[in-house]
């Protein structure tokens, strides 16, 4: 299981899920592929099935209609994976705490490893988190 | 000839925003359409109902990432119609520079888009290389790069200074030759005009 | 046809119909009718004066209930909204999708939202909320509470 995690981290295929978001998060995503902050350097790529997913990144606060399709989707990805969540949507819903549309916050329903604040978070946080994520997973499969 | 539904679920590698259509296709022919929405519904209207007319701009501007001008430009002009109430003449240069600097961020962004969905990656590239410049242009002016939150009813809640004009003014002037090649490369390019015409 | 024009045929017209005509500014009026006449009113303003359909808004208020219909004339810039008052206990109103098709997606989500029953309808399905959401419950009445019982309101710091 450890061999496998360690030869995740080389090159991750990203999955990127939307639960109700305003889609400021989603372009910023977007533009960390763009020539300024290129992430394909480290080859990480956009996938379109999940299947072919290692890294799951959520975006938006929950909404009923997309968390049971979000749940099934989360019971199909490859094991082991990592989930990371982007933007104050996907920590805590933001402002909207007292919607009527948005029950129970997203780690309630999935559980997430790294969290990345910001409304919406610039490209660099992006990147600086995925790289503590990267440096927390190699350290501990290390001591094993 | 017998009928087929073709379900575009939820999740896709093209769209951003989970919508559900639902096509009803005969042989290779799109007969009927069945659209299913509200994965989105987050209930502003009834949020707003608990805030005072100052705070709820911020609840507006979160509509939409991309068009987060035009929302909370609508929502001041309607309150200035009720009370009435007169803008001063600073204001309104300051909110057409924003809406204005917004508005080509977003052409260009639909450009790239186009690009990505028919396959002409180079567009794509191009356009959002060129999309950066006008973010650091609104990073100077306001200070973040997509929520502005420069708007209130009866004016604008932050002046923008003097020193910083002609570094803007540099900057767009720089994007201009890269505008027309990227036109160029678009409209008169005959191997993608070749297909899409008919 | 001028702005005065316009308003001196709706009121010639319709002389029964209409319970006041208040002028807010040059730009926009508000008309307001009796609910019996919304398809009348709606059908001469579509197809006689060549209007477009903006939107409809409802509103919930203390004693009573309103819609309002906006129409845009564009080439005099005027605005005609017709406001349609209903009393709580009986919330029923002729539908005007038979007229032109663009009013049966905002007819669906007045129906959800507010529960005001249109008659005449082809096809009154839920638009925006989810499937298993209650009968009968109805979010932006004033007088709507939480009905779930697992729901987190507090972010727990």
């Amino acid at each position: 299981m450890s061999i496998k995690l360690k030869a995740l981290l080389k090159s991750p295929w990203v999955f990127h899920l939307s639960t109700g978001s305003c889609n400021n998060c989603d372009i910023e995503i977007l533009d960390c592929l763009t020539p300024r902050f290129d992430i394909e350097r480290f080859g990480m790529l956009l996938v379109g099935s999940i299947k072919h997913a290692d890294v799951l990144l959520i975006t938006g606060s929950g909404n009923r209609k997309s968390m049971e399709r979000a749940k099934r989707l989360y019971e199909q990805i490859p094991k082991p994976c990592l989930v990371v969540a982007v933007g104050e949507c996907a920590l805590s819903r933001g402002m909207f705490v007292h919607s009527y549309n948005c029950p129970v916050p997203i780690d309630k329903v999935i559980p997430v490893d790294v969290y990345i604040p910001g409304c919406p978070p610039k490209p660099e946080a992006i990147i600086a988190g995925v790289v503590k994520l990267i440096e927390k997973v190699r350290k501990s499969t290390e001591k094993k | 000839m017998e009928k087929t539904i073709i379900p575009i679920g939820p999740y896709h590698p093209l769209q951003e925003e989970p919508e559900l259509f639902l096509l009803t296709v005969e042989g290779e022919k799109v007969v009927d359409i069945d659209v299913h929405i509200g994965y989105n519904h987050r209930g502003i209207e009834k949020l707003s109902e608990t805030k005072t007319f100052d705070q709820s701009t911020f609840l507006i501007e979160r509509i939409c990432g991309i068009c987060s001008t035009s929302h909370p430009f609508a929502y001041t002009r309607a309150v200035e119609d009720i009370i009435p109430i007169e803008v001063p003449e600073r204001a309104k240069y300051i909110r057409t520079i924003i809406a204005e600097g917004e508005r080509i961020h977003s052409h260009l962004l639909w450009l790239g888009l186009a690009g990505h969905f028919l396959g002409y990656n180079t567009v794509y590239m191009w356009a959002w290389k060129l999309r950066e410049e006008i973010l650091d242009v609104m990073e100077i002016l306001t200070g973040n790069r997509n929520n502005y939150a420069m708007f209130k009813p009866g004016g604008v809640r932050r002046d923008i200074k003097s020193e910083d004009i002609p570094v803007v003014i540099k900057k767009i002037d720089s994007i201009v030759p890269t505008l027309e090649m990227l036109k160029k490369a678009v409209i008169d390019d005959p191997v993608c005009m070749l297909g899409r015409k008919e | 046809m001028t702005r005065e024009e316009v308003l001196d045929d709706l009121r010639r017209k319709f002389k029964d119909d209409i319970i006041e005509v208040f002028d807010k500014s040059p730009k926009r009026v508000y008309v307001e009718i009796k609910p019996d006449s919304i398809v009348q009113v709606a059908s001469y303003i579509f197809k006689d004066l060549k209007a477009r359909f903006n939107t409809a808004s409802g509103v919930d208020l203390r004693y009573h209930m309103e819609i309002l219909y906006h129409f845009l004339i564009e080439d005099i810039n005027l605005l005609i909204s017709l406001r349609v008052k209903l009393q709580k206990q009986k919330l029923e109103i002729d539908s005007i999708s038979p007229i032109f098709e663009g009013s049966s997606w905002i007819e669906r989500e007045i129906h959800e939202i507010l529960g005001i029953n249109f008659k005449g309808h082809k096809d009154l399905r839920k638009l925006l909320l989810p499937d298993d959401w209650p009968e009968g419950v109805y979010p932006l009445r004033r007088d709507y509470k939480e009905w779930d019982k697992n729901v987190i309101r507090d972010r727990g710091v």
